[in-house]
């Protein structure tokens, strides 16, 4: 075989020096032709064409009304939510009371599902919409609170007028349940928060805080149909068209103030963490080891401040009363920290009564300041502004927003889609191969290339003026948008080798692109507020230096005080051990003791659990959790199969708790009758494609391996690949019908006609197809475009999500190709990763192939006392409030990489998804199927990748490598089981494990599937 | 001695009496040279606790049937029954790939570190630092860095930097999967460990031919030698013997310890097609995978032994001979 595949080698060598000498006889004429000919400015509008497929920006649409002259209304009008004229499910809609109003539309929801209005309006012009709502409290079916805000897509007329017309926020309000308790330690325990049932009636806003005013909307007279959508449920009283308000300035305002009305009086002061409402949960509460601090850590964990990480989404509100004792004038002063991106400034709206006071507070910027501050609301001459009070209670509110930087964000979205296209043009002009001996006349040839460099150039210094123009300070965004420039001119100065520059373009372009992160969030933590009389000065807000000083001793020597191991045993508090982050670990630990405890009366302890290992060398040593939770998919029936776990289904609600989980994520816990886990997380493979790409090249999204097979060639020949990883192998073997093992699980099935075609279909597209063998990093090659689909997990779309935002609204996610059935429908069984089977606790199987990570999952301890306990805290944790709490506070915090893939599928639509990736997402979800785990199933991946190797490294035919891999496969099972004593020492079975078979996909999913 | 050749001397039905007496006279002595023990016991304490106590208790699992959670079931000499008659992938690719791994990067690593650290010995003072400590920082990688450093280098796209070389240069029209091909893991292997094995070896060795006394080179040159070849030969390794032995040993033995480094470069445990499936790997395998520690304590007393018997040659080899 070896020698076949050296001479073929050797051969080709030989044909492909024979080519380079023929082509070396007929020098340039030809790439020169075919050069002239390239439709360079043809393919160029094609691609802009294309981005009209996203919708403008609100802020491009507006200034072009305002152009053709669209004035703001002057009158509004209101139409009762009940007056609905089409819908989508007549079904969800209930006309009638709700929470002490009648007469109004209870829109319930699990998918998406639309409502059409009609409109009469008045006279032509920019409107506000807004509603009058309620949002939805009841727990539906599954005990689960809806505590995410719900999102609605508006269009008028059939159309989007504006991109920010999808995802518009009707948010809820929260208060936390003071008075804050302790633990034993003495830190404070942050309060869990509760809904506020009120009816709200708001001006809609954009999702995410681009814009400080309410979104206008253009509406010439006459009738009109507005649609909302959604998949979240709402009580809506009515809805309403009202003329956008214009704000009046400072000066405007303090000309009216009532003459001679100076207050005296005392400092108000109140704390910022006494929030009175905010409408996000991620708004929380926080402790700060500052001195200065009202009230003082002193080595504690006090909570004295709101805000900072969990603050900075625009839309996010916060309020706070206070009670002015005398009319007057008074100055608003607060201590806060704003150092978290250095050098940059952060803007909140600030509002009092609910109501922006002027103009300049509608876009409040907080200067860059490292450490606490105190600082006075004041204009950019550092005149303080001062507030007409009236004597009784007022309301503070603040609102996080970026709008100044939006009109930044939306000119270099061009400047990167431009870049995009220079640089797809010189793939197709090179194919992608950097060829050094090539010579290019690039003046002469592509002038257009130069002038588009150039343009692009002036437009990025343009950007950084403006950038630095609106932060007031030089910050990390305008040194990147400067030193881009810099590099296209650099590159521009040797026009010839821009070709050879593809890679410094694609940098150029990544730079870009990761500024936006920064641009898009506003954190800010507050300490405190004061109300100052306008006469009286203010107090002092800064911590000394001395001070610093002497509490920095303090915490030092308090942190001596904290005990921080792997606890275990005592039989008062359960144990958890949990193989996740420190950041998980914290949370969970929060959330046990903010919602669990007090409801179960059960202590809970959770600790970081640094590797599996330790769990059976804990193990041997006679230590042990009660509870361990983010173990690999293969670990829990490892330890149940050495009696070391507890087998779930002795628990009466046991049946009825697993189902709400995909049938297909329990495979791996099931062994001879017994569930020893649940899952926590699951492993999805999904299909990424990168639209522009297969739009330029005319293709679809593939739904079977047929649709694959058909795109390769055109991938090819445009120099193209399509990345599949080989760990696929589980996914197609499911797909075209085979099984891993017999029925009665006693040894392997691969021996089948079915395993031998997905077998032959697997190694066929390596083979025969070209699939590159190894991909180093998919990531990398999708964003630079010449791997522009390709099959990868989860974690795909987080990179792509938080570090490709260049690619924003350039790629898409769809389920993985699947196998088209007789009666038309395709099947796509894929989920889990096989290799963390065979991961053991040395680690490292999973790697590369098939994906990091895999399934994580629940276990309880059999020598654990608390057994009864710990169900109940497994449920607790798994259930779809649970979840989805962790997972939108654990997003909010540090942001989408901490996506938390649950696997309650309730508590996974309630997490910030977009629509489109949520269908895909769903439809994967119901061909969710895993790998069973018997004694010695660790040896399938193994073989499976030997198997690949032999088939298409070493040229083995497909039947008899296959074949190899099923019997090695067996005899480690028959082995394995005469060590479980399922088969007796001579090998005869003794009784059968029978794993459950799944053949259909899940119904689970449907209630939230969109029709 | 005095004392005891005295006590010879005696009549044989006072020994008895006398060998108290000597008991006496010992503990005594034992305790005499108290200081002596609180000085050593540092040393045996930690070698009590983390080799001998191991080794016994690893030497006791290996007739035992052991699955890391359950009660240990004594077995005999199944474990090795099955290692010499059953376990194919123990002596069809563990054995023979550690021992041609071993006798590579062993004897090779060594012989490479010396002509190295002579190399280095040659230049000036300033230099020869910079130049120690870059040969001596690969063998400070390990795992995760060991994988950043080669992933890219040996990637089997056409990015990979030798693939991307390579394809360049003409010499291969395809790209070639470096660490996954298991005709290539094993060739591989033996390079990225030369390269990350100039570790305490190499500075012993390094430092001995520093230590060597210049006097004996002047002296050598008016005795007649010609060459620099001949100094090394004749003066140089004669006087850096300890050191010589103190590098083979570390080389060959540490040799045998690797394990994981054919998973770390294919990223697959275990290696495909076991191209680069060596004892340690086996044992990891049966211990970590498997959960079969009974098994793999007999597979480390196998591989105990294979090291004790490396050891003796190097000894052979390098050790001081009789009369020296």
């Amino acid at each position: 075989m070896k020698f076949n595949f050296n001479t073929f080698r050797r051969l080709s060598l030989v044909l492909m020096a024979s080519i380079l000498i023929l082509s070396l006889a007929e020098p340039y004429k030809d790439s020169h032709a075919s050069a002239n000919a390239d439709p360079f400015q043809g393919e160029l509008v094609d691609s802009i064409s294309l981005n009209q497929a996203l919708e403008p920006f609100y802020l491009e649409m507006l200034s072009s009304w305002q152009e053709q002259g669209a004035r703001k209304a002057s009158s509004g009008i209101a139409i009762a939510g009940t007056d609905v004229k089409r819908q989508s499910d007549e079904t969800k809609l209930v006309r009638g009371g709700y929470k002490e109003k009648n007469n109004v539309l209870i829109w319930t929801n699990t998918a998406e599902g639309w409502i059409e209005y009609e409109l009469n309006v008045p006279e032509s012009g920019l409107y506000n919409l807004a509603l009058t709502y309620h949002p939805y409290m009841e727990t539906g079916a599954e005990g689960y609170e809806q505590r995410s805000e719900a999102k609605l897509d508006i269009q008028l007329d059939g159309q989007f007028l504006f991109r920010e017309a999808k995802g518009i926020p009707l948010y809820r309000s929260f208060k936390d349940a003071f008075p804050i308790k302790k633990n034993e330690l003495g830190d404070d325990i942050r309060p869990a928060a509760v809904q506020i049932e009120q009816w709200l009636q708001a001006r809609l806003y954009d999702d995410g805080g681009a814009y400080s005013e309410p979104l206008q909307w253009y509406l010439s007279a006459g009738k009109h149909v507005l649609r909302m959508t959604t998949r979240d449920s709402i009580a809506i009283e009515s809805l309403l068209l009202l003329p956008p308000k214009a704000l009046p300035t400072y000066r405007e305002v303090a000309a009216d103030y009532p003459e001679q009305t100076s207050a005296k009086g005392d400092i108000i002061r109140f704390e910022a963490e006494q929030v009175d409402q905010k409408n996000d949960i991620a708004i929380q509460i926080s402790a700060s080891k500052d001195p200065a601090m009202t009230p003082k850590s002193n080595g504690y964990r006090i909570l004295n401040a709101i805000g900072g990480n969990g603050w900075r989404d625009g839309g996010q509100e916060a309020s706070w009363k206070f009670q002015v004792e005398e009319d007057g004038l008074y100055r608003i002063a607060l201590r806060s920290l704003q150092d978290f991106i250095p050098d940059h400034s952060v803007f909140r709206t600030i509002m009092i009564d609910g109501k922006v006071p002027f103009l300049e507070l509608q876009e409040y910027r907080f200067p860059y300041r490292s450490g606490w501050k105190g600082s006075v609301l004041e204009d950019e001459q550092e005149q303080p502004y001062e507030f007409y009070l009236t004597k009784g209670e007022h309301t503070l509110s603040m609102r996080a927003t970026f709008a100044p930087f939006q009109p930044l964000l939306a000119d270099m979205e061009k400047v990167i889609l431009q870049l995009n296209i220079v640089s797809r043009e010189l793939f197709s002009l090179t194919g992608g191969v950097n060829d050094a001996h090539r010579t290019w006349k690039i003046k002469q040839d592509y002038p257009e290339l130069l002038q588009q460099l150039e343009e692009i150039r002036q437009k990025l210094l343009k950007l950084e003026a403006q950038s630095i123009a609106i932060n007031k300070k030089r910050d990390n965004v305008s040194s990147i948008l400067g030193t881009a420039a810099e590099s296209i001119l650099t590159i521009l100065e040797r026009p010839n080798s821009i070709p050879n520059q593809m890679d410094q373009l694609n940098t150029i372009r990544n730079n870009i692109g990761s500024t936006r992160a920064q641009l898009i969030v506003a954190p800010l933590q507050v300490d405190t507020f004061y109300v100052v009389p306008a006469g009286t000065a203010l107090p002092d807000m800064t911590a000394s230096f001395g001070s610093k000083f002497i509490s920095g001793i303090q915490n030092f020597f308090y942190s001596f005080t904290r005990s921080d191991h792997l606890a275990s045993g005592d039989d008062e508090v359960l144990h958890v051990w949990v193989k996740y982050g420190r950041d998980y670990v914290d949370l969970l630990q929060e959330m046990a003791d903010q919602y669990y405890t007090p409801q179960s009366g059960i202590k809970v302890k959770v600790d970081l659990l640094p590797s599996e290992q330790v769990l059976v060398l804990a193990n041997t040593a006679g230590k042990q959790p009660d509870v361990a939770l983010g173990l690999g998919e293969g670990q829990p029936v490892n330890f149940g199969l050495r009696g070391s776990a507890v087998d779930l289904t002795q628990f009466p609600d046991f049946r009825a708790f697993a189902d709400h989980f995909a049938p297909g994520a329990l495979l791996p816990y099931y062994y001879d009758g017994a569930y020893y886990g649940l899952p926590e997380t699951q492993h999805f493979q999904m299909l990424f494609y990168r639209k522009d790409i297969l739009d330029s090249l005319g293709l679809e999204v593939p739904q079977t391996w047929e649709d694959v097979y058909d795109m390769l060639p055109t991938l090819a020949q445009n120099h193209y690949d399509f990345f599949i990883p080989q760990g696929i192998y589980l996914s197609l073997f499911y797909q075209y019908g085979a099984t891993f093992y017999n029925d009665q699980g006693t040894g392997s099935a691969l021996n089948t006609a079915e395993a031998y075609e997905a077998f032959r279909n697997y190694t066929d597209l390596f083979n025969i197809y070209g699939v590159p063998q190894q991909v180093t990093s998919f990531y990398q090659h999708f964003r630079d475009g010449d791997i522009p689909i390709g099959l990868s997990d989860f974690n795909t779309y987080i990179e792509l999500s938080v570090a490709a935002p260049e690619l924003n609204g350039w790629w898409g996610m769809a389920p993985t190709p699947g196998v088209k059935q007789a009666d038309g429908t395709i099947v796509r069984w894929s989920g889990g990763n096989a290799g963390a089977l065979a991961e053991g606790l040395g680690g490292g199987g999973g790697r590369g192939d098939s994906g990091t990570g895999g399934q994580t999952s629940v276990m309880i301890y059999e020598k654990s006392k608390m057994q009864e306990q710990s169900w109940d805290f497994v449920k607790w944790w798994l259930s779809a409030n649970t979840q989805q709490q962790f997972g939108s506070t654990l997003e909010s915090y540090y942001g989408i990489a901490f996506r938390w893939n649950t696997a309650n599928i309730h508590a996974f639509v309630g997490l910030p998804w977009k629509q489109n990736e949520l269908d895909a997402i769903l439809e994967q979800w119901r061909w969710y199927k895993t790998l069973v785990n018997i004694p010695g199933s660790y040896f399938i991946p193994r073989e499976m990748q030997n198997a690949w190797n032999r088939t298409v490294l070493d040229g083995q035919n497909y039947r008899s490598s296959l074949q190899e891999a099923h019997r090695n496969i067996d005899r480690e099972i028959v082995r394995k089981e005469v060590e479980f004593k399922v088969r007796d020492e001579q090998g005869n079975i003794i009784k059968t494990l029978d794993p459950p078979r799944i053949n259909e996909p899940w119904s689970g999913v449907n209630p939230y599937v969109s029709k | 001695m005095s004392a005891s050749k005295a006590e010879l001397s005696l009549p044989a039905q006072k020994v008895h009496a006398k060998s108290l007496a000597s008991m006496k006279q010992l503990m005594a002595r034992i305790w005499a040279y108290r200081l002596s023990y609180l000085f050593a016991s540092p040393f045996v304490l930690v070698f009590l606790v983390f080799i001998l106590i191991p080794v016994i208790a690893a030497i006791g699992l290996s007739f035992t049937y052991f699955n890391g959670m359950e009660v240990p079931v004594f077995t005999g000499w199944k474990n090795y029954e099955y290692l010499l008659s059953q376990d194919l992938i123990f002596l069809k690719y563990a054995l023979p790939n550690t021992l041609t791994y071993a006798l590579i990067v062993g004897p090779g690593g060594y012989a490479a570190a010396f002509i190295l650290a002579w190399l280095i010995s040659q230049t000036p003072t300033k230099l020869r630092t910079l130049f120690a400590l870059a040969m001596y920082a690969p063998s400070m990688t390990a795992g995760v860095s060991l994988s950043m450093i080669w992933q890219p280098m040996l990637s089997g796209d056409r990015l990979g930097y030798l693939n991307s070389f390579l394809l360049n240069m003409g010499i291969i029209d395809e790209p070639q999967l470096w660490t996954l091909d298991k005709s290539y893991l094993m060739d591989v292997m033996i390079v990225v460990s030369a390269w990350s094995s100039m570790g305490i070896g190499f500075l012993a060795l390094l430092a001995g031919l520093l230590n060597v006394d210049k006097t004996l080179y002047e002296a050598a040159r008016i005795d007649g030698v010609k060459s620099r070849l001949q100094e090394i030969w004749f003066i140089t390794i004669p006087a850096m013997k300890p050191q010589m032995l103190f590098a083979a040993v570390m080389a060959i033995v540490g040799s045998f310890k690797q394990g994981n480094i054919g998973t770390i470069l294919s990223g697959r445990n275990p290696t495909p097609e076991y191209a680069g499936h060596l004892i340690v790997s086996h044992i990891e395998d049966y211990g970590l995978i498997r959960f079969e520690l009974g098994y793999a304590s007999a597979l480390t007393v196998i591989l105990l032994i294979i090291i004790l018997i490396a050891n003796r040659i190097s000894w052979k080899l390098f050790g001081p001979k009789e009369g020296e």
